[in-house]
């Protein structure tokens, strides 16, 4: 019996019971019975020590049991933080009560926690259901927010896991920013698909098509449903070799690329060119997935290439080859006759006097006439020539597989008489000839170029000759062709350099005793050793040159003129040359009118002096313009009067105002009675027409006292002064020596 | 397995079963707590097939009840 026992054992025991009984109680078991248990057995069981250690065993499980939930607190925080998604747990007055990692880093911007809790939600984020949205069965509400450029799918649930806090609400939230890029992207890729110039097919592993954009049908003609399902082999020309398409997947599969370009067939059976490039996709095995092929449609630049191969190829104008073609031709032709020991042909062919038709009736018909030519050659020629048009009215014929050198001359011949035909154009009957040069291979050349300039040498000679016929190659040709080739670059230059220099020489009058007037004539200073004016004037004349130089020789000499009026030099006028491709230019009677208007010099003291076969050219034609030339005071002289065919008849209607007697006639005078019969008849007719006659050549006093006793009074020669700078000129006209010592 | 120790109290009623059994799961506290003994406690008090589960489950253990003949056994071990 325990020390501590009250005094009163029987109040004790039943103090005891009453315990025991409570402490059952609390155990959840009935009350001890006394009946069961009397008291020394209640003693001896000694309930309360076993009821004390049940309850020290009661309290140790609950501290295990605490620490348990201690722990699966601690790890549903840790799962709540790592998930990737924000939790925010909010009370029936919207203020927070719990969150997770994500939804401070996101909503709360790493506040410390303590200050977001028992904050409205609603002042922290703009996270509201719309209104308009309604719960699910389960009560939650699903909807997207966006804040501060990201996107956050929402739900929205009552928390009724425990039945006693039914009023939170928990809202989780998905980061879904990314998705809404990639969809925007996905979008995108749709629409460049779609949109797409380019026409783009795909195919899976097995090669049949999975799509198509709209640029692909388009391209082809097949509708999307009428390609689906379908191996592209259905687009094949039918214009590719096995071979081809085995290469193009050899490419494919070694290097997952192929580009070239491939006909295929449309819907209609029409064939269209391509340029496709195809690419083969593989997925994260490695394993083929898809074909994709981007094909653009090249059929306008396929027409266009092939235009522009014919136009880099051909002569607009007249549809023949060009020099391009043609040099590759005679290349062919040269290797093939070496190989087979063959011989041919090349005839050079210039048209004579075209450039006058040209610049008298105008380009439009010059290139009528350049066709008409370009057709009768072609007749001529048999199909296996080829006839090419070189540039302005040069032509070429290379006759291949001659079999002897006279069939080369028989073809120039027939050339010659069939261009010499008439041609009817735009009502004019218009005449030409043409002059040819030939070589031969291999006797004239052995390569192109060779052959080529050869053939243009003995053109020139063919022109030289007289027009009209044709000249085959010989080697001293070449060396005239060259030095005047470097003679005509070296004019070219001196005209851009205005490296010439104009000499006057005097016109005297012997009656008077005076120099009435000058003749300009032209001198090149620099020019190269034998390049004199009879030289390089008619080269001037062939190239054309004579039109920049002519117009340098008027206007200067027109500005000296206007000096010495200045300077009170007492001249009558001076004296100009103007060469025939000069009289062919459209607008002379302008540019003269213009540059005696530019110089301050009046028409009547400007001669110009034309040879007889200019005169003769177009007869209607120089009428009309000495005319008008007359309008301006302009005086005409006829120059080396005497050497051409002037039929008088046509000289008397012209409007003239001299004759220049020829020097040729003046040379051998008194002494020669031939010209002296000529000379006479020249001053006697000058005089019969009204005309005045200046005789050019005057060396000796015999000379002038012949002419003066037959009436011609106006004389120019070395007897009174070779040509002159414009300062000894001047010096001359002033103190001039005595006449006739 | 866990060794077991027979508490044979048919014949008891509660709540002396209860304490009986209460002072058996007291004394052997640590080989219990430490799931290598089992108490199987043999009783006849239909009251105690009630009593004692809950109070053993307020301690920490599990406790099953089987019927046997004219009897009940009660299976005592630490929740698992």
């Amino acid at each position: 019996m325990p020390e501590s026992m009250p005094p009163d054992a029987a109040a004790a025991l039943a103090y005891i019971r009453a315990k025991v009984n409570e402490l059952l109680d609390l155990l959840g078991t009935a009350p001890l019975r006394p009946e069961e248990l009397d008291d020394a057995t209640l003693l001896e069981l000694d309930p309360i020590g076993i009821i004390a250690g049940s309850f020290r065993q009661v309290l140790l499980h609950m501290n295990e049991t605490n620490r348990d939930l201690a722990r699966t607190r601690s790890e549903l925080r840790a799962i709540l933080d790592g998930i990737e998604a924000a939790v925010i747990v909010v009370n029936a007055e919207q203020k927070v009560v719990d969150f997770n990692r994500l939804a401070l880093e996101w909503f709360f911007a790493d506040a410390a926690p303590a200050s977001i809790q028992g904050m409205p939600l609603p002042s922290l984020c703009t996270c509201v259901p719309p209104p308009e949205r309604r719960p699910r069965p389960d009560g939650s509400v699903e909807f997207e927010f966006t804040e501060a450029g990201r996107h956050f799918h929402v739900i929205q649930s009552r928390l009724s896991a425990n039945p006693d806090n039914t009023d939170l609400t928990v809202y989780l939230f998905f980061d879904i920013t990314r998705m809404r890029d990639v969809e925007a992207r996905l979008r995108l890729f749709a629409q460049v698909f779609e949109h797409s110039g380019e026409g783009i097919l795909i195919t899976d592993r097995n090669n049949r098509i999975v799509d198509a954009n709209a640029a692909f049908c388009r391209i082809t003609g097949y509708g999307l449903t009428e390609l689906i399902g379908q191996n592209p082999r259905l687009l094949r020309s039918g214009l590719h070799d096995a071979s081809f398409y085995q290469d193009l997947w050899h490419k494919l599969q070694s290097e997952g690329y192929w580009k070239g370009e491939i006909f295929n067939r449309c819907r209609d059976g029409t064939v269209i060119p391509l340029l496709q490039s195809i690419s083969l996709l593989r997925d994260e095995r490695g394993q083929v997935s898809h074909y994709i092929a981007i094909a653009t449609d090249i059929s306008h630049i396929k027409e266009t290439q092939s235009r522009l191969d014919f136009l880099a190829h051909h002569d607009a104008l007249t549809g023949l080859p060009n020099r391009l073609l043609f040099n590759d031709r005679l290349e062919q032709a040269v290797a093939r006759a070496k190989r087979d020991a063959d011989m041919f042909a090349l005839l050079f062919i210039d048209l004579d006097r075209f450039k006058t038709i040209n610049d008298s009736l105008g380009h439009h018909l010059g290139d009528l006439m350049l066709i008409e030519v370009a057709h009768r050659l072609k007749t001529l020629v048999r199909g296996a020539d080829t006839v090419a048009r070189l540039g302005g009215d040069e032509f070429v014929v290379l006759m291949e597989h001659l079999t002897s050198h006279p069939d080369a001359y028989h073809l120039a011949e027939k050339i010659i008489l069939r261009l010499r035909q008439p041609y009817f154009l735009e009502n004019y009957e218009l005449h030409l000839g043409c002059s040819i040069g030939v070589t031969l291979f291999p006797e004239d050349g052995l390569d192109p170029v060779a052959l080529l300039k050869n053939a243009d040498a003995s053109m020139y000679r063919a022109k030289e000759a007289g027009r009209d016929g044709y000249f085959r190659y010989r080697p001293e040709l070449s060396e005239d062709a060259e030095a005047r080739l470097s003679l005509e670059g070296a004019l070219r230059m001196a005209i851009r350099q205005e490296a010439f220099r104009l000499h006057y020489q005097p016109i005297v009058d012997i009656e008077q005793g005076r120099i009435i007037a000058c003749e300009a004539l032209v001198r090149w200073p620099g020019g190269p050793a034998g390049a004199g004016p009879d030289r390089f004037i008619p080269l001037a004349e062939e190239t054309r040159l004579i039109q920049p130089l002519g117009e340098w020789v008027l206007r200067t000499a027109l500005q000296q003129f206007h000096v010495w009026r200045q300077e009170g030099l007492a001249i009558d006028y001076v004296s100009v040359n103007l060469s025939a491709v000069q009289f062919a230019q459209n607008r002379l009677v302008e540019l003269i009118r213009f540059m005696l208007e530019d110089c301050g010099v009046e028409g009547r003291h400007l001669q110009i002096e034309l040879t007889e076969n200019v005169l003769m050219q177009d007869m209607d034609r120089c009428m009309l313009l000495l005319n008008q030339l007359r309008e301006q005071g302009v005086r005409v002289a006829i120059d080396d009067f005497g050497t051409g065919y002037s039929s008088l008849a046509y000289l008397k209607a012209l409007p003239i105002d001299n004759l220049k007697i020829d020097r040729s006639f003046v040379r051998d005078l008194p002494g020669d009675p031939n010209d002296a019969v000529i000379a006479s008849a020249i001053i006697g007719l000058a005089h019969s027409l009204g005309l005045a006659c200046i005789a050019e050549g005057v060396e000796t006093g015999a000379q002038e006292t012949f002419l003066r006793s037959l009436g011609c009074a106006y004389l120019q020669g070395y007897r009174y002064a070779r040509p002159l700078p414009a300062a000894e000129f001047e010096a001359l006209v002033r103190r001039p020596p005595p006449l006739g010592a | 397995m866990p060794e077991i120790l027979r508490l044979d109290i048919r014949g008891q009623i509660c709540p002396s079963c209860l304490l009986l059994t209460l002072k058996a799961l007291n004394e052997h506290a640590n080989r219990l707590r430490a799931d290598t003994l089992e108490v199987v406690v043999i009783t006849d008090d239909r009251q105690a097939t009630a009593t004692i589960p809950e109070t053993s489950a307020k301690m920490g253990y599990r406790a099953e009840v089987d019927r046997l003949d004219a009897a009940y056994r009660i299976r005592i071990r630490i929740h698992a």
